[in-house]
């Protein structure tokens, strides 16, 4: 079950298995954060802006990004590579290492005072915010990412740095078989709270799809409030619950009937046939996926990294991501899909929309409180 | 192909020569100066393997005794925090049902197996028949052929709504749609290899009994029941005090049985560890937990060990 | 409990003593394409001693475990005290049995396995006590009930198991070769043991052994089995002198077996091998001309120095073998004619290798076998 090879394979190691690709990286992070602690404070931090004054640095033999596999990796090899090679003749190199596993490398390397094993890494938001707080990514010169102006509010962090900077957004609504099931057009969250519902649920195995929806609902901000009633509310669920777990496990649970309707990414919705989404009047969590740089590498690869980041966000790349992976793109200027125009609900991309049904996950405070929310879940979901 | 003058074949001869070469190169070796040291030698893979196992519990325990900040992946100092945090709210409760399912299920599991197992190595010790001895013997272990998450896919289908399980229910008017997601369908998954290790662990034992033991209670008037209970079973024991013990103890760290047949919602201690490890990011509480779990799966363990390989049989008048 | 009670079993043993108590009709077992039993009828008289003797594989074995119902007929039947044992399960048989392993239960103690068979029958704690007691005290082991049974020598382990199979009265004792495992010092011990106990107690026992000492000591009657069947039951005596078959006069005793034709010599009878050495016997059964074996046993004939010769019934040789056996010596006699040299036991010891000397024997001691069986 668990899997993180760094070799690419046709169909592997999708976002959608990421949290299955954690167990050796989640122990070997802690272990090299020991080893970190004993050689005393490892933290060489460069800065890399510096390069951008005194014109353009040499070109590297070429740049090696970490991202998911297929649709991710032809979707960017497509994309951004070919136009990034075709404008500096950089060749890109794809890597599709586990996304905990790759952070645990780039750690070690670090640690050890070496050249990390990739330039860019692709991940979701909270991890590349960890990457921050790790210190282990640096800040990259906007100069440099002349596309960042066209982004969203969501697209650059929200606390102002330029660590990392967000392609593509996700949001995980009500996703369910029609043929079973009725949802009403305009419906709140409370609705699977019926009791008309029991053992037909499915939820995902991490906090953030339920919490946001639920805080909202009980009107309480997830940065600053006590939590007790969300987990109290949360618990409450548990009659209509069938089963939980990862997108793989809603997939196959709702193909076989064992739950007519759960919680999961939009884009799951996607890949089987006869399925229906709706994203309740609250809104539903919506997160990002995010690229950073390690430090250690050298000047020009990070120089150029930026570059290609830079190519990751073109409005005409940005395009071809939302058609490919189902993901939001952040450039206000890509043209989205028909599905996504027409729902914007589950697919918010203006301002106006992001504002009005995004719940954004609070990626700080989620990432600082990790361990406690995913334990307050677990109880109170699994109780 | 030639023959020497000792009338052996050439290609026999080069053989011959072969060894010669190689006794001659372990004398040059002086290899037997190492002879009364061989049987040391021999245990040191094993020896390497358990300071290894050792080595890894003590840093566990090493782990499980300190703060860990999980954002920042940095350790803290020395402190019970974890195993407060095991049962202290909000995981206290949640921590201390899981372990009571696993422990639970684990005993069920391990009584279905021995009681299951204990008449099928019977059987496969006494039978008469060659061939039946071996087609049960294949039986028993093709669930082994099988990967644990195959098995349980495959029991998945079985039990789940549109599987047979929920069919046969259909008939008797009970459309709830299979059993996927209880206790019972974890229970029947972790028995599909649970009753073949039971029964492969107990043969030895019955293999070691006399079948003129059997014979002779029969002379003295046993009917085969209590030839069972007074013979068999108490010569077993310490068969199935092992068996029990390997069963239990596999069973107590069972992780794709409750993560796959029970949806999720039905998870043992190895399943919130993992949960712990990955989506917490926290080796130092899950560490924790293991070495509770550990602990107590110990005294389970020794507990029957001791009740079933020590206790001499008192064989009271009285038949239960 | 009902028809499982073995008690109900041993009521009727108190009949009138010419009714065998054991009978095998037409007893047939087949294991695939080999017979084990090849068609044995046989009765087993009440109080007697019977033992089965033959080589290993020759089905004694099987006979008993018949008997005890731990092997199914093929066909035939088997009739305990006139009851047909075809539905009855061994343990409803009340048939006490020593097994060659001993088969006592490692796991019990001396006192629980010889109280076994009483547990099994409900008896009350008082009783068991004082019957294991009597038990132990009848094969002279006081005080060994607290032991474990590996505790014991072997001696002590024979003894245990003939307790146990005699702690509820059996009617019926079955001995696998129980003794077969044994020293010999300790086995004849055993023996004796046997023969006193059973003097002292009402049982009938059934020996099975391929010992052909320790049939012709202890039994009152022996079968002899090859292959399968019963060629010759009768007294020890009768087995010894009167052997049925080559078989049985090679099996029982130490016996030179002369192949060769009976004729009629005036006053004596003689077989006469195609080499032309004549022995003298007693009687031809099948008269003059058939062929014969004459069965001279070696401690029943005698050596001489030629001119010491007394006896007309003799054969004239040399020493080729003088083995010192304690109470007498063993010597092989070449005589000329003869393939092998004759086996002779005898008291004399002033006789060396390459001595002339005479074989001498009393015709009537000497068995005469048709040759192609009784």
């Amino acid at each position: 079950m668990t899997d993180h090879r760094p070799t690419p394979r046709p169909d592997a190691v999708s976002r959608r298995q990421f949290i299955r690709l954690g167990t050796l990286a989640g122990v070997s992070v802690p272990v090299l954060s020991l080893v970190a602690a004993a050689c005393g404070e490892t933290t060489p931090a460069t800065t890399v802006a510096a390069a951008a004054g005194d014109g353009v640095p040499a070109k590297p033999d070429k740049i090696v990004v970490r991202t998911w596999g297929d649709p991710w990796r032809s979707t960017y090899a497509e994309g951004p590579a070919a136009s990034f090679t075709a404008k500096t003749g950089i060749p890109v190199e794809f890597d599709v290492t586990g996304f905990s596993e790759i952070q645990a490398k780039v750690q070690q390397a670090v640690a050890a005072g070496q050249r990390p094993p990739v330039d860019a890494v692709l991940t979701i938001e909270e991890r590349a915010f960890a990457a921050k707080a790790q210190g282990i990514s640096v800040p990259m010169d906007l100069d440099l990412l002349t596309n960042a102006s066209q982004l969203s509010s969501v697209g650059l962090p929200a606390d102002g740095s330029t660590n990392y900077v967000s392609v593509s957004t996700y949001s995980q609504p009500l996703v369910y078989a029609p043929d079973r099931v009725e949802l009403p057009d305009d419906l709140s969250w409370e609705e699977i709270w019926d009791p008309k519902y029991e053992g037909r649920l499915f939820v995902t195995d991490t906090p953030s799809s339920l919490m946001l929806p639920v805080a909202k609902m009980l009107g309480l901000d997830v940065t600053t409030d006590d939590l007790t009633p969300v987990w109290d509310k949360i618990a409450e669920l548990r009659p209509n619950i069938a089963a939980l777990g990862d997108e793989e496990e809603f997939l196959s649970g709702i193909e076989s009937g064992e739950f007519d309707i759960g919680i999961t990414l939009a884009a799951t919705a996607l890949e089987a046939e006869g399925l229906a989404w709706v994203t309740p009047r609250e809104g539903s969590t919506v997160s990002t996926e995010a690229f950073w740089i390690p430090i250690n590498l050298p000047p020009e690869t990070t120089y150029w990294t930026q570059v290609f980041i830079n190519e990751t966000l073109a409005a005409e790349n940005q395009s071809l991501i939302a058609a490919n992976l189902g993901e939001v793109p952040t450039n206000l200027e890509a043209t989205l899909p028909d599905f996504m125009k027409e729902d914007p609900a589950t697919f918010p991309f203006t301002e106006e929309d992001l504002a009005k049904y995004a719940l954004v996950f609070p990626v700080e405070v989620g990432a600082r409180n990790n361990d406690a929310w995913q334990a307050a879940y677990t109880a109170a979901i699994q109780g | 192909m030639t023959v020497d003058r000792y009338g052996r074949r050439s290609d026999v001869a080069w053989g011959w020569r072969l060894l010669d070469v190689l006794i001659a190169l372990r004398r040059r070796l002086g290899v037997d100066r190492f002879e009364p040291y061989r049987p040391y030698l021999m245990l040191a893979p094993a020896l390497a393997l358990v300071t290894l196992l050792a080595g890894g519990i003590v840093y566990l325990v090493y782990l499980s005794f300190h703060s860990f900040d999980t954002f920042l992946l940095r350790q803290g100092p020395w402190s019970l925090e974890q195993y407060r945090r095991l049962v202290e709210p909000p995981s206290g409760a949640f921590n201390l049902q899981t372990l009571q399912r696993t422990l639970v299920i684990s005993v069920l599991v391990t009584v279905g197996a021995v009681t299951a197992g204990l008449p099928v190595a019977y059987f496969i010790v006494r039978t008469r028949s060659r061939t039946m001895r071996i087609v049960t013997l294949v039986l028993l272990l093709v669930p082994f052929l099988m990967g644990e998450v195959v098995r349980a896919f495959g029991w998945a289908l079985v039990l789940g709504s549109n599987g047979l399980v929920a069919w046969v229910l259909s008939w008797f008017g009970n459309d709830s749609g299979g059993i996927l997601g209880t206790p019972l369908a974890v229970w029947i998954g972790m028995m599909q290899v649970s009753i073949p290790l039971a029964t492969l662990l107990i043969l030895p034992a019955l293999t070691r009994i006399d079948p003129d033991l059997e014979r002779a209670a029969a002379t003295m008037g046993a009917p085969p029941r209590r030839v069972w209970r007074h013979v068999v079973t108490p010569l077993a024991r310490p068969g199935i005090a092992g068996a029990a013990a390997v069963v239990f103890l596999l069973s107590v760290a069972e992780y794709d049985m409750p993560a796959i047949l029970g949806l999720g919602r039905l998870p043992f201690v190895a399943n919130v560890i993992r949960s712990i490890y990955t989506l917490q990011n926290n080796l130092y509480l899950g560490s924790a937990f293991s070495l509770v779990l550990m602990a107590i799966s110990t005294v389970f363990v020794v507990a029957a060990v001791a009740a079933g390989g020590i206790r001499r049989l008192r064989d009271g008048g009285g038949d239960g | 409990m009902g028809a499982s009670d073995p008690r109900r079993d041993a009521a009727p043993a108190a009949v009138a003593s010419d009714r065998p108590i054991v009978e095998l009709v037409g007893a047939v077992k087949r294991y695939g394409e080999v017979a084990a039993i090849a068609g044995v009828d046989l009765q087993i008289r009440p109080r007697e001693l019977f033992t089965l003797l033959g080589p290993s594989g020759s089905g004694k074995t099987t006979i008993l475990r018949a008997i005890a119902g731990l092997v199914d007929l093929t066909e035939g039947r088997i009739l305990i005290d006139g009851r047909d044992m075809a539905d009855v399960p061994t343990f409803e048989r009340n048939i006490g049995m020593v097994f060659q392993s001993l088969a006592l239960f490692p796991h019990m103690s001396v006192f629980d396995n010889i109280a076994f068979p009483l547990r099994m029958r409900r008896r009350g704690r008082a009783e068991i006590a004082r019957r294991v007691q009597e038990v132990l005290d009848m094969v002279r082991l006081p005080d060994i009930g607290r032991r474990r049974v590996h505790e014991l020598s072997g001696g002590q382990q024979q003894r245990v198991a003939l307790a146990r199979a005699l702690v509820y009265d059996p009617k019926l004792l079955l001995l696998d070769e129980p003794l077969g495992a044994l020293d010999k010092r300790l086995r004849e011990e055993m023996q004796l043991e046997l023969v006193r106990l059973h003097g002292e107690i009402d049982v009938t026992i059934i020996n099975v052994t391929h010992d052909q000492v320790e049939a012709l000591m202890l039994s009152d009657r022996i079968g002899v089995m090859e292959e399968g069947r019963l060629v010759q039951v009768g007294t020890p005596e009768e087995i010894y002198r009167r052997p049925a078959t080559r078989f049985v006069a090679e099996f029982v005793g130490r016996a030179n077996l002369i192949d060769g034709v009976g004729e009629d010599g005036g006053d004596r009878c003689r077989v006469v091998t195609p080499s032309g050495v004549a022995v003298t016997v007693a009687d031809l059964p099948g008269g003059p001309g058939a062929e014969y074996t004459a069965a001279l046993r070696a401690e029943l004939i005698d050596l001489r120095r030629p001119d010491e010769a007394s006896w007309p019934h003799r054969l004239e040789g040399t020493v080729a073998l003088r083995v010192f056996e304690g109470e007498s010596l063993y010597y092989e006699v070449s005589v000329p004619g003869l393939e092998r040299p004759l086996r002779v036991a005898s008291r004399r010891r002033d006789l060396a290798v390459g001595d002339p000397v005479a074989v001498e024997w009393d015709p009537e001691e000497v068995a005469v076998v048709a040759a192609d069986g009784p």
